[in-house]
């Protein structure tokens, strides 16, 4: 737990460096004409400043066991992941396949992914989700779905 | 001005309106369900709600997700009561003495002393509401650019402070909050800032993709990966009405909740967490048998109850009548009540008194439904908690998909809301909370846009913050908590609030 704290503060370091960096080119101003990037460069600072502070903290202090344990260890992590990598590729694939397609295959391996079910029944749901979602969202909420190349929907 | 008779008249006169009444309905509903339900809780549904109620008036949108706000707290104690799991985490202290009764036979005083408790420190909040929602708002009339500016400051080291783990964690998050609100168009002079040349990011991020990702997609991400309990503990739920010995144990706690609950919403931070522990704290030490506490008193449950819900309703005085959310569920109803055209603040109460109102009188009426619902639709709840994760989730998904589609009609959202999923869920593996950005992520434009103008009016002199009296003490309040807090670290370690009870 120790390394991805400092991994962790090192990221807010760079997060600093790049926000103060930039907010310099932006134009800082004097304290009586604040300039764009006033407020952040001051932010972008103080959040290097603390995570430096909690680095040293992190680094120095006596090695603590995490009670908690590896917040990783014992859980099925690689569900999580394939959930992120579905949805991201729902996002990529929505104005091109449509709504109603990619939201089937994306139900479909979201409601499998679990325990294996019965094709019928992950089929029979999906259907029924995007359904219910269609009739609420396009029809009485009057949301605009792509229809993509299938012009579906 | 209206007098305080016909403030109400004139809420009433709204809110009693059908369309208004369906949607307070619906928003307790929802809320007692996601109550309910573990895994799911208000701020993540609220987010996810949020953009279909673009389609809404003002009032109705907001009637309604207020509903799901305060309607989960009452929902929260069923799980506790009759799983030892909560719901919410404002009843993780419900558990301790709830589920006890519950195995000893009588989960069903133990659920109706939740809901009548909740109704009655509801209720009593609501009129405190009533009664200081007009002097908050004279009193924050005479704010400038520096007192909103030092209050802003002051909310967000509140929120800090009273952060579950790390303060210093804390702290990082709500400067990374402040600084993502950089990103986009300066209000002031129109320059573009950190977009990198992309037209998306010209108006910033919106705060629907940024909380449903934080709290909706990351809440998914970590759930998946466990296995959660869903055993109904089996136990014939009937007298639901408590018995005259159990009023006469309950009523000091109900008040005594209700008092902490609605001072502890009031101030930024606290919340209804924080109320229904110290709630519990307080009844434990002036029992005259503390040690009979965790095996099934009746106050352990009514207290805790009652402050969540006392605290639940005392928040919407500080974000109605000064524009200041207290917790990260006010944050978003704060996002929630600009993106209608509403501005939170003393001036919401003068120029729109038919919303002030009607939103304030459509939550005596919520509190209405939500004991109809708890009580007697407590075996519907009790298999509602029966619909497995694996089912439950996909929907979660799919609305938070809809809901970041349909606010520009573009997969974008979609991305920048998956993108903040990931990080909430990082954040949450790392311990980092999320209140503390999402507060300052909605304070942030108006926390730089009053501390510009202030620095231009005093030419440039940070005396300014000093030099008035009412920003004076409220950043001076907040120094000195940063101060003591920074003492207490030095001298041993902050005890969290679960270690005192």
């Amino acid at each position: 737990m120790r390394r991805a704290e400092q991994i962790t503060c090192l990221f807010w370091i760079f997060v600093s460096l790049f926000v103060g960096t930039g907010a310099v080119t932006l134009k800082l101003g004097t304290p009586s004409d604040p300039g764009p990037g006033f407020l952040p460069f001051g932010t972008g600072a103080l959040l290097g400043l603390l995570a430096l502070a909690h680095l040293l903290k992190v680094s120095f202090s006596p090695f603590e066991k995490d009670p908690a344990g590896n917040p990783w260890k014992g859980l099925k992590w690689q569900r999580s992941i394939s959930v992120a990598v579905a949805i991201l590729f729902y996002a990529l694939l929505l104005p091109h396949l449509g709504y109603l397609v990619t939201t089937f295959l994306l139900m479909a391996i979201l409601f499998s992914l679990y325990d294996r079910q019965r094709w019928g029944v992950v089929v029979l749901a999906s259907f029924l989700v995007i359904g219910v979602t269609y009739l609420v969202f396009h029809i009485w909420l009057k949301v605009q779905f792509p229809s993509g190349f299938f012009r579906i929907g | 001005m209206m007098d305080l008779g016909q403030c109400l008249l004139l809420g009433f006169q709204s809110a009693l309106q059908p369309v208004n009444l369906f949607y307070c309905f619906l928003g307790v509903l929802l809320g007692t369900l996601i109550g309910v339900l573990p895994g799911i809780g208000p701020v993540a549904t609220i987010s996810i709600l949020l953009p279909i109620t673009f389609k809404l008036t003002p009032i109705a949108a907001i009637i309604m997700l207020a509903g799901i706000y305060y309607g989960a707290q009452y929902g929260g104690s069923t799980t506790s009561i009759l799983l030892n799991i909560p719901g919410e985490a404002t009843s993780v202290i419900t558990c301790l003495d709830g589920y006890q009764m519950a195995r000893q036979g009588r989960a069903g005083p133990a659920l109706g002393i939740a809901a009548m408790g909740s109704f009655i420190a509801g209720t009593l909040s609501l009129l405190g509401l009533t009664f200081l929602a007009t002097p908050f708002t004279d009193f924050a009339l005479k704010f400038g650019a520096p007192e909103y500016f030092s209050l802003m400051v002051f909310a967000l080291v509140i929120l800090t402070y009273l952060a579950h783990g790390s303060m210093l964690k804390a702290l990082i998050m709500a400067l990374f909050g402040l600084t993502l609100t950089a990103v986009g168009t300066d209000n002031i002079t129109g320059t573009l800032r950190f977009t990198f040349g992309s037209i998306h990011l010209s108006d910033g991020f919106d705060l629907v993709p940024l909380v449903m990702g934080l709290f909706g997609i990351s809440e998914v991400l970590i759930n998946i990966e466990q296995r959660i309990n869903q055993d109904v503990l089996k136990t014939k739920i009937r007298n639901l009405l408590p018995t005259g010995q159990d009023w006469m144990k309950a009523t000091g706690a109900i008040l005594r909740g209700t008092a902490i609950g609605f001072f502890l919403g009031v101030l930024p931070g606290a919340g209804p967490v924080i109320s229904s522990f110290v709630s519990y704290t307080v009844e434990k030490r002036i029992s005259k048998h503390p040690e009979k506490f965790g095996t099934g008193v009746i106050e352990g449950v009514a207290g805790p109850e009652s402050a969540n819900n006392a605290s639940a309703q005392g928040a919407f005085i500080p974000l109605l009548t000064l524009g200041i959310p207290p917790n990260i569920t006010m944050a978003i109803l704060f996002g929630a009540l600009m993106i209608h055209g509403l501005q939170p603040g003393p001036l919401l109460m003068k120029d729109h008194p038919d919303f002030f109102w009607g939103f304030v009188t459509s939550m005596y009426i919520g509190n209405f439904f939500l004991v109809f619902l708890n009580l007697p639709l407590i075996p519907l709840w009790v298999r509602m908690l029966r619909v497995p994760y694996p089912i439950l989730f996909p929907m979660i998904v799919l609305f938070c998909l809809v809901g970041a589609f349909s606010l520009n009609n573009s997969a974008y959202d979609i991305l920048v809301m998956l993108g903040f999923g990931v990080l909430g869920y990082l954040m949450k593996k790392l311990k980092y909370e999320g209140a503390p950005l999402v507060m300052a992520f909605v304070l942030g434009p108006l926390l730089e846009l009053n501390l510009r103008r202030s620095l231009i009016v005093s030419d440039g002199s940070f005396l300014i913050f000093f030099t008035r009296p009412i920003s004076a003490a409220i950043l001076l309040t907040a120094v000195l908590i940063l101060f003591l807090s920074l003492l207490s670290r030095i001298r041993g370690k902050k005890p969290e609030i679960e270690e005192v009870i």
